[in-house]
């Protein structure tokens, strides 16, 4: 018998299944040879448990089992990669529809900004000699107002309007240099040129939401408006002419800001300045129209000669109101905006 | 002198108690249990993935059939040819219980 032979033999070991010259051979063998040896000597883990008449009877079993048919074993092996496919499918699905959905969430949050955004309407051609009786200096850059924070119920009485078209420029509606100082215009109406575009509506607040922290802007807090009141800061420039004031501006101790107002429905607007006892002190009222700009406290500017923060209240009623009283009485019900102006 | 002897050979002095004396226990300890039972799971595992013939063989061979009578069950032509086929089928019975009889590998 070959050496070959004989490490043959190893797998009847076990079994007990080895003559005794297969057995003796073996043996022999493995003296000779440290590898078969080693073998032999891993082979007896495996003697002692079928020595077990019991352990064999159980293999016995488990071997007259009759095997499944090719057919099923096969299946078995196309189940497995199939069901692998279905789940890397279905986690591939889920990864790509998170990313449509994150692709299109973008375009709806830019569509509320476009609509609640100064959006400039189209404007009629100006007529050339429209009378300036605004002090609003022309900007390059489009105006910013601010947004309060949206409904969180919203009122079936009124439906928002569609957001208009940023096609107009604002400056082809507002002739350069028209505007004169509202100084001088003091006991007209204070309400802007109807050749200039009005500050449309870019608030659709008709909630009592809770206080939206704006960036960018240099007032601090809006308070509830249940009436929509568009706003934004007009700061006084070098030249005398109230501008926009960019975003992130910071008022200094001596700036004038004046607040350039955008009523959603028609009614009155009250300024109150909140002053040193803590009381608010009306400032400005003015009778407004829907839809209409107007510019408020229309003599002067807000100002504070030394580094302190303002606030402001503006208060919209339907029904006009006492200034001193009446109209911050119904401040619950009517509109109101609370501003703080923080001057360095 | 004689005394001496004689209590010597009643073993007097040479006497072991019982309760010093280490007797082998006949049974495995429940550590070596415990691994054999594990390891005859896992080898009833591992057969009946085996081939037919393989299962045949070894089949044959926990009954106690030595290899001549193996071959002349399986229509072997030579028993060198029941050798290779014993071979083949423990290598493959190992293989699937992950090289080793005792040790969980895989």
């Amino acid at each position: 018998m070959s050496r070959e032979e004989i490490q043959r033999l190893l797998g009847g070991y076990a079994t007990d299944t080895l003559s005794e010259a297969e057995r003796s051979a073996l043996f022999a063998a493995a003296l000779e040879d440290q590898e078969l040896f080693e073998a032999l000597a891993k082979e007896q883990a495996l003697r002692d448990v079928l020595q077990d008449a019991a352990a064999r009877q159980q293999l016995i079993e488990a071997l007259e089992t009759k095997r499944q048919p090719i057919a099923a074993r096969a299946w078995r092996w196309v189940l497995v990669p199939a069901g692998l496919a279905v789940a890397v499918g279905a986690m591939a699905l889920l990864i790509v529809g998170g990313f449509d959905l994150r692709r299109a969430k973008p375009p709806a949050r830019r569509q509320a900004v476009v609509a609640d955004a100064i959006a400039l309407q189209p404007a009629p051609p100006a007529p050339p000699a429209a009378a300036p009786l605004s002090n609003i200096r022309p900007r390059t850059a489009p105006r910013r107002l601010l947004r309060l924070p949206a409904p969180s119920t919203p009122e079936p009485s009124a439906p928002l309007p569609p957001p208009p078209e940023l096609t107009a420029s604002r400056n082809s509606a507002m002739p350069a240099g028209a505007l004169a100082g509202a100084a001088g215009a003091a006991g007209a109406a204070n309400q802007m040129n109807p050749a200039m575009p009005a500050p449309v509506l870019s608030f659709a607040a008709r909630s009592s939401a809770p206080v939206a922290r704006l960036k960018g802007m240099p007032m601090a807090s809006l308070k509830k408006a249940e009436v929509a009141i568009g706003y934004a800061l007009l700061l006084k420039g070098a030249d005398g002419l109230y501008a926009p004031a960019p975003p992130g501006a910071v008022f200094h101790a001596g700036d004038s800001v004046r607040i350039q107002v955008a009523p959603k429905a028609a009614g009155y607007i009250y300024l109150y300045r909140r002053n040193t006892s803590g009381g608010w002190e009306p400032i400005a009222t003015q009778a407004v129209e829907e839809g209409q700009g107007y510019v408020l406290p229309a003599v002067g500017g807000l100002q504070s000669d030394a580094p302190a923060q303002v606030e402001l209240l503006l208060v919209l009623s339907r029904a006009e109101q006492n200034a001193t009283g009446g109209a911050l009485a119904a401040n619950t019900s009517a509109g109101s905006l609370k501003i703080t102006l923080e001057f360095r | 002198m004689s005394l001496r002897r004689k209590s010597q050979r009643h073993g007097e002095y040479t006497q072991v108690s019982v309760t010093d004396i280490q007797l082998p226990d006949p049974e495995a300890n429940p550590a070596e249990l415990v691994e054999r039972k594990l390891m005859l799971e896992r080898l009833t595992q591992a057969v009946t993935q085996l081939g037919d013939r393989c299962r045949e063989l070894l089949r044959l061979k926990l009954q106690g059939q030595s290899f001549g009578e193996i071959q002349k069950r399986m229509g072997a032509q030579s028993i060198n040819t029941v050798y290779t086929w014993d071979h083949r089928c423990r290598q493959q019975l190992l293989d699937l219980m992950g090289g080793d009889w005792e040790a969980d590998n895989r």
